[in-house]
C-alpha cells in the first residue's frame, strides 16, 4: 500500500517539485509557491463542482419544503433522516456530492505536504529515502543539496525573523491570519441559530487557524510557506468565481427596530 | 490533514532521523544514538554511563559517532547545534561550543593541531583542547556531512562538502590551499587516504573518484550504479566501497579498474571496516556481510532477524562495523535494539537496547 501510494502520489510531486525547482535556477521558496499554484489549478474544476455542490446543498436547506420536515420531525431524527433523503430523491440532489471532490483532493493535499518534507531531506535516512523516489532525467546529483535559503528562513527550519534580538515567528502569524481569512471568507451563511453545519464551523474557524498555527511555528518553514500560499490561492480562486463572503469579516450593523 | 500533520510536529520521544554513531576505545563502547549518548562495557554490553544521565532534552540528540582526544575525552556533535566535550569516565560535561548555526551531523576529526568539526551550516570549526577558535570558521558553500581527514605529513585536512568539492585546508592556518573541479555531487563520505599522494571519495554523481593530494586534480573516475554514500576501504592496493543500489564493488586503487561488482540485498551507506583480513558492512536490508579480501564471501547474517523475547529486532544498517579484536559492532537504525556485539563467526555475544 505504501508503494502504491510513493508510486502513484508522493513520487509524481516529489520529481514535479524538484523539475520546477531547476527550471526556476534553484529557488526552493519559489518553487513552492509554484507548485502549490499548478496543483490548485490542477484541481480547480473539483473545486468548483465542490462549489456548485455547497451552494445547492445551501438552496435547498433554505427552500420552503426543507424547512417544513425540519419543523414536523424536529423531535424524530430518524423520521427527519429519512424525509431529508426522500426530499434528496426527488430534486435530484446527491448529499455526498459536493464531499466527493473534497475527498479527491485530501490525497493530493497529503501528497503535497510529504512531498516537500522529502524534497527538503534535512537529515540523512531522508536523503536516503529522496534517492529511491527521483525519477533518473532530473539528475538530482546536480540538484541535491537543495538550497533551503529563502528570503531570510531557512526552509527545513522552524522559521523565526530575529528582530533586536528576538526571534519573531513572522510566517506562522501569517499562516494564522490567511487560515483565519480563508475559513471565514469562505464560510457559506448559516440557515439559522440551529444549523448544526454553521456551529461546527464556527468552531473550525477558531481552532483550525491556531492548529495550523502550532504546524507551522514546529516544522519547517517550507510547509508554512505551502499554507500561506495555499491559503492565498483559495481566496483568489473563491474570489474570481465570485463566492467569497465578506460580510463574514465586516462588523455587522446593529439591526433597527 | 491537519491531525496528520499535527502528529508530524511530534510530542513524547523524538523520532530518529539518522543511524547510530558508534567508536571504540579500549573496553568502551560510545555510541550516540537519538537523544544520549552512551558508554557501554565492551566485554558485557552493560551501560557505563548516558549523557545525559537522566531525562533527555527534546532538543537535543546525537548521531555522529563520537571522537576521544589524546586525553581520552569524548568529543560529540549534536543536532541542538552543540559541540560537546564530555568526560570519558562518568559522562559529564566539560565545555560546550554552541558557535555553529546548524546540526552536527559527521563526527569531528581530532588530531595534536586541533578538533575540527565540521557543521550543516557549511562551516569548518576549529577548536583547541579548551574549546579556543584557532582560526576562523572555514566556509565551504554547502553543509558538510562528512568527517574530513588528514594528512600529517603537510599539516592538512582534506574536507568533502555537499558543495560537490573537496578542499585541503592548512591545520595550522585554516587557509585553503586548493579545492578540487566540480565533482559531479554532493561528498557525505569521509575521504580514504593513500600514503602514495592519492584520495579516494564517492559522490552522488554516481562515482568513485581518485584525486591527487598535492593539487586536487583528478587521477581517475569510476562510474557506479548510484549514489556513492559509503566511504572506501583501502587494503593491499584494492578498493571496497558500495553504493546505494545495493552494489559491492572492489576495484584496483591504482588504475580505477573493476575487479568485482555484486549486487546485495539493499543499499549500502554503511564504510567497511578491515578486520583480520575480512571485510565487514552492512545494508539496508539489516544484513550483515563479512568478505574475504579476494572478494569472496566469509558469510552474511540478518542483523534484522535477531530475535529478541521472541520478536525479531528489525532495523537498518547504515553505520559502518566497528571490531574490537574478536568483537564485531553493528548499530541498527529504527530498531529498539541500538547495538549488536558478534563474534568473528556472526554469532550473538550480546545485545543493547538502551536505557
Amino acid at each position: 500500500m505504501s508503494m502504491l501510494w510513493n508510486t502513484i502520489i508522493i513520487e509524481p510531486m516529489l520529481n514535479t517539485l524538484l523539475f520546477i525547482y531547476r527550471l526556476i535556477g534553484g529557488n526552493f521558496g519559489l518553487a513552492i509557491i509554484l507548485f502549490t499554484l499548478l496543483i490548485r489549478l490542477i484541481t480547480h474544476p473539483l473545486t468548483v463542482q465542490q462549489m456548485r455542490g455547497t451552494q445547492k446543498m445551501q438552496e435547498l436547506q433554505n427552500s420552503d419544503e426543507w424547512k417544513a420536515i425540519q419543523k414536523k420531525y424536529k423531535d424524530d431524527k430518524e423520521k427527519l433522516a429519512k424525509a431529508q433523503m426522500e426530499l434528496y430523491q426527488k430534486v435530484g440532489f446527491n448529499p455526498f456530492a459536493p464531499c466527493l471532490p473534497t475527498l479527491i483532493q485530501f490525497p493530493i493535499i497529503i501528497g503535497l505536504y510529504q512531498a516537500i518534507i522529502r524534497a527538503l531531506s534535512s537529515s540523512p535516512i531522508q536523503l536516503i529515502e529522496l534517492s529511491k523516489h527521483v525519477y533518473p532525467f532530473i539528475n538530482a546529483s546536480q540538484l541535491i543539496p537543495l538550497a533551503s535559503k529563502f528570503l531570510w528562513m531557512d526552509l527545513g527550519e522552524p522559521e523565526r525573523l530575529v528582530i533586536l534580538g528576538l526571534g519573531i515567528p513572522v510566517l506562522t502569524i501569517l499562516v494564522v491570519v490567511t487560515t483565519y481569512l480563508q475559513s471565514k471568507l469562505m464560510a457559506t451563511p448559516s440557515v439559522g441559530p440551529a444549523d448544526q453545519g454553521a456551529q461546527m464551523n464556527k468552531m473550525m474557524n477558531l481552532y483550525m487557524p491556531l492548529l495550523m498555527g502550532y504546524i507551522a511555528y514546529t516544522l519547517p518553514s517550507g510547509l508554512a510557506i505551502y499554507f500561506v500560499a495555499g491559503n492565498v490561492f483559495s481566496i483568489t480562486q473563491y474570489a474570481a468565481l465570485g463566492k467569497l463572503n465578506w460580510k463574514n469579516i465586516l462588523p455587522k450593523r446593529k439591526e433597527t427596530k | 490533514m491537519v491531525i496528520l500533520m499535527s502528529a508530524c510536529s511530534g510530542s513524547g520521544a523524538v523520532p530518529a532521523s539518522s543511524w547510530p554513531g558508534v567508536s571504540i576505545n579500549q573496553d568502551t563502547v560510545y555510541l550516540a544514538y537519538n537523544q544520549f549518548v552512551y558508554a557501554i562495557n565492551l566485554e558485557s554490553g552493560t551501560l557505563k554511563w548516558s549523557y545525559p544521565a537522566d531525562k533527555p532534552d527534546k532538543t537535543q540528540s546525537f548521531y555522529a559517532a563520537p571522537v576521544l582526544t589524546e586525553k581520552g575525552d569524548v568529543i560529540v556533535g549534536g543536532y541542538d547545534k552543540k559541540l560537546y566535550k564530555l568526560n570519558a569516565s562518568n559522562g559529564s560535561v566539560i565545555w560546550v561550543f554552541d558557535g555553529a548555526q546548524n546540526r552536527y551531523i559527521a563526527s569531528p576529526l581530532v588530531t595534536t593541531n586541533g578538533i575540527f568539526a565540521p557543521n550543516g551550516d557549511g562551516n569548518l570549526y576549529a577548536l583547541d583542547d579548551n574549546k579556543n577558535t584557532l582560526w576562523n570558521a572555514f566556509p565551504t558553500g554547502k553543509p558538510l556531512w562528512a568527517k574530513p581527514t588528514t594528512d600529517s605529513n603537510c599539516n592538512c585536512i582534506y574536507l568533502p562538502s555537499m558543495d560537490h568539492h573537496l578542499y585541503a585546508v592548512d591545520a595550522k592556518t585554516g587557509k585553503e590551499l586548493w579545492q578540487s573541479p566540480d565533482l559531479g555531487g554532493a561528498l557525505v563520505a569521509e575521504p580514504t587516504l593513500d600514503m602514495d599522494g592519492t584520495i579516494y571519495l564517492g559522490t552522488f554523481g554516481k562515482e568513485m573518484l581518485a584525486l591527487k593530494t598535492s593539487t586536487g586534480e583528478i587521477k581517475w573516475r569510476f562510474a557506479t550504479g548510484g549514489w556513492v554514500w559509503s566511504g572506501a576501504r583501502l587494503v593491499d592496493g584494492k578498493l571496497y566501497f558500495g553504493d546505494l543500489k545495493g552494489n559491492f564493488y572492489i576495484l584496483d586503487a591504482t588504475s580505477g579498474a573493476k575487479i568485482s561488482e555484486e549486487l546485495l540485498d539493499g543499499p549500502i551507506a554503511s564504510t567497511p571496516t578491515v578486520e583480520n583480513n575480512t571485510i565487514y558492512f552492512g545494508t539496508e536490508a539489516g544484513t550483515i556481510y563479512a568478505y574475504n579480501l579476494d572478494g569472496s564471501r566469509a558469510w552474511m547474517k540478518s542483523i534484522a532477524n535477531i530475535q529478541k523475547d521472541n520478536q525479531p529486532i528489525g532495523g537498518k544498517l547504515y553505520s559502518p562495523v566497528v571490531t574490537a579484536g574478536d568483537v564485531i559492532l553493528v548499530a541498527p537504525a529504527e530498531s529498539k535494539t541500538f547495538l549488536v556485539a558478534l563474534d568473528s563467526n556472526g554469532e550473538v555475544k550480546w545485545l543493547y537496547s538502551g536505557k
